[in-house]
């Protein structure tokens, strides 16, 4: 499975929009290069691939910090406003999934005080999916309001797209990488070279 | 029931097909339905055949088997051979000529009601004679069901169905034994094919015939009554019936359905027929022009018919003209509504983790939720700390270059895609990434496609691609070459998008970065 030919070339075209008007000849140290670049591409990917809630939530938890918007507007554009907006229609999965949570806790209180923990192999195997599932919804953006299968869905979707970016941004290095050998000066650029 | 038939037979024989319209069945036979089908035979097609057929069942002396090559004939037979011992007719006599089954039902389709006014008008004018027809309307209703059979050795299957009942004399058949199966499958096929396309009507009629034997056990006063009953002797029946089909049949019947939801009834019914025997295209046209109604509500209908309960019946008839997924309950499986829901959750994780299995490399043997799911955050973590790792890189490279050329190569890129096509010696770079270091490789390719019309950017391709000639991958270009190579290599690397050596990548101890 590979990202569709339209969302790379969205991508690429935001990203280096932005990587021109966010880092080129901007006077930055190298972390904060290093995460304008991060931004731009994740912000880039996003919005490549914007039927997805994973891209949404990106946006947003980006947004979030303020030193990123000035970046975020100029990336997105008209579409900032669109999608820094929470998204309604989570607000009613996540109360509901508030309330399951706190329901389970409560069945599973009272059944820990009824039986020991039996060492079950399905329930093992039971606990090493949910403990598993919860190191997974930490990591696709937006994911901790998703059940198992939309869950799944989404980092299906995330994973496809991340390995675009990788793929693209390995080649802008390779690209832009290309002169170093030659024309530089300073060693560390001879350090990122293969 | 029986004179009924015979007296219709009679009357066919010596009339024409519009006076056979007019018999009606006695108002006895609460289904009119089969008898309509074997009325709908006759005026199809070749009129001569079907009465001679009946006059040949009313004469079993005067039996000829060549004869018996129509529809309406072969149901005689089957009429025959179910209902009287007396008779010592030959049963397995191939109907070739569904066809004309199929036509006289679409008639009778359109308008059950009407014809089944004129079976009833038709049965009482059977002759007292025949009384020793069996007065079961199911019976009616298999010799309906037979006639829209094709071919074969429906009297086989016959035996097959009433061993202990007054068929077996017509064991003899010598087609018998071999098409026992074949016809056994047609007709599950058939009927449950039928069932799913044709109107409750119908398909009470057509169950009917199925449950002849057992119908002596039980009074099937009303189609639907008949039809339950006789599901659980259908499974019982289908041992050797096709799978898919027995499965499909009997599943609905053994289950109880008491589950509410139902999986497009009709499209499993109708794949597993076409599984089964190779419908015939007679009853695959009737059932097209059957299929005037909304599938799903005939579907639900027939469904109903076949399910334990009328009033779980309604309740699945109900389902499906909603806009959800029903499923069904499968056989030997709980049919508690949450138990079914858990169900359905549980196959469409397992569908979604299969797919990640395909995505995520190096995961095809694994097995196990727990396992895989490790795998896929490996994965997903390795994948972002590839993407720091390369902005990180981007950083250091940035102030050196001028992004007034990305933009160009930006514009370049996007303009130069078209039919991907192969680079040479590229392409197995691409496809083993991992066996050696490709990715530079792929990169100076993909990077001169970007640089090309850049010409200090070709120079410097020029300069890395000359130092980067100790890796293994093929350098063969010439920069001259790369001209017309760089589109292609470019396509390539967007329309493929091989994975990069991400393995290779993660080794770099450059590559952990806090964030």
């Amino acid at each position: 499975m590979h990202a569709s030919n339209s969302f790379t070339e969205i991508f690429l075209k935001h990203m280096l929009l932005g990587l021109q008007n966010g880092v080129a000849s901007k006077n930055m140290s190298f972390l904060q290069r290093k995460r304008a670049i991060k931004l731009t591409a994740d912000v880039a990917m996003a919005f490549a691939k914007d039927g997805a809630k994973w891209s949404h939530a990106l946006i947003m938890n980006l947004s979030k910090k303020t030193e990123n918007r000035t970046l975020l507007r100029s990336i997105l554009g008209r579409e900032y406003e669109r999608l820094t907006k929470p998204c309604l229609s989570w607000k009613m999965p996540r109360a509901k999934k508030i309330l399951q949570r706190s329901f389970k806790m409560h069945s599973r209180i009272k059944k820990g005080a009824r039986q020991l923990r039996g060492v079950n192999a399905a329930s093992v195997r039971a606990g090493a999916a949910v403990t598993r599932t919860k190191v997974l919804k930490r990591l696709v953006p937006g994911g901790e309001h998703l059940d198992d299968s939309s869950l799944l869905e989404e980092t299906l979707d995330y994973v496809i797209s991340l390995r675009a970016q990788v793929d693209l941004m390995h080649l802008l290095v390779k690209a832009l990488d290309v002169p170093n050998p030659n024309l530089c000066n300073k060693g560390e650029s001879g350090e990122f070279l293969f | 029931m029986d004179i009924n038939e015979k007296d219709k037979f009679g009357l066919e024989k010596t009339e024409d097909h519009p006076n056979y319209h007019s018999l009606g069945m006695p108002a006895d036979w609460p289904i009119g339905n089969p008898s309509m089908g074997l009325v709908s035979a006759p005026p199809m097609g070749s009129s001569p055949c079907p009465s001679v057929s009946m006059v040949e069942s009313f004469a079993p002396s005067l039996w000829i088997p060549s004869t018996h090559a129509q529809n309406s004939g072969f149901c005689d037979n089957n009429v025959q051979s179910s209902t009287a011992a007396s008779n010592s007719l030959p049963i397995g006599k191939p109907v070739p000529r569904p066809l004309r089954l199929d036509m006289g039902w679409n008639p009778s389709d359109s308008s059950p009601k009407g014809s089944g006014i004129f079976l009833q008008t038709g049965t009482g004018v059977l002759p007292p004679g025949l009384s020793h027809f069996p007065t079961d309307s199911a019976f009616i209703e298999r010799a309906a069901r037979f006639s829209c059979f094709n071919g074969g050795n429906l009297g086989s299957m016959m035996n097959t169905f009433s061993a202990p009942e007054s068929l077996s004399p017509y064991s003899n058949t010598p087609k018998g034994v071999p098409g026992a199966q074949i016809q056994k499958s047609e007709m599950n096929t058939t009927e449950v094919h039928m069932d799913a396309s044709l109107p409750i009507d119908h398909v009470s009629s057509s169950r009917s015939p199925m449950k002849e034997p057992r119908d002596k056990r039980t009074s099937h006063g009303a189609g639907v009554s008949s039809n339950e009953s006789g599901e659980p002797e259908f499974s019982g029946d289908g041992q050797e019936e096709a799978p898919n089909l027995a499965s499909a049949a009997v599943d609905s019947s053994s289950t109880g359905l008491a589950a509410k939801k139902r999986k497009r009834p009709c499209q499993d019914m109708e794949s597993d027929q076409v599984q089964g025997g190779g419908l015939q295209p007679s009853v695959e046209t009737a059932k097209n022009n059957v299929d005037t109604k909304q599938k799903p509500e005939q579907n639900s209908s027939t469904m109903a018919t076949i399910k334990s309960n009328g009033k779980q019946a309604k309740d699945s008839s109900d389902a499906p003209k909603e806009d959800y997924v029903h499923v069904r309950a499968r056989r030997g499986q709980a049919t508690n509504s949450h138990s079914l829901a858990e169900r359905v959750r549980r196959e469409k994780i397992s569908e979604r983790m299969k797919l990640l299995q395909d995505l995520v490399p190096g995961c095809s043997k694994v097995t196990g939720k727990a396992v895989m799911l490790d795998e896929i955050i490996n994965y997903v973590q390795s994948l972002q700390r590839q993407v720091e790792f390369l902005s990180m890189k981007l950083a250091a490279v940035n102030p050196r270059v001028d992004f007034n050329v990305e933009g160009l190569l930006s514009k370049d890129l996007l303009q130069s895609r078209g039919g991907p096509s192969p680079a040479i010696g590229f392409s197995p770079d691409m496809i083993h990434p991992q066996l050696h270091p490709s990715p530079h490789g792929l990169v100076q390719v993909g990077m001169s496609g970007i640089v090309n019309p850049s010409d200090a950017l070709r120079r410097a391709i020029n300069a890395q691609h000359t130092s980067m000639n100790g890796y293994k991958e093929p350098v063969p270009q010439i920069p001259n070459a790369w001209d017309e190579e760089l589109h292609n290599v470019m396509q390539m690397n967007f329309g493929t998008n091989p994975p990069l050596n991400t393995h290779e990548l993660n080794d770099k101890p450059r590559e952990r970065f806090t964030m």
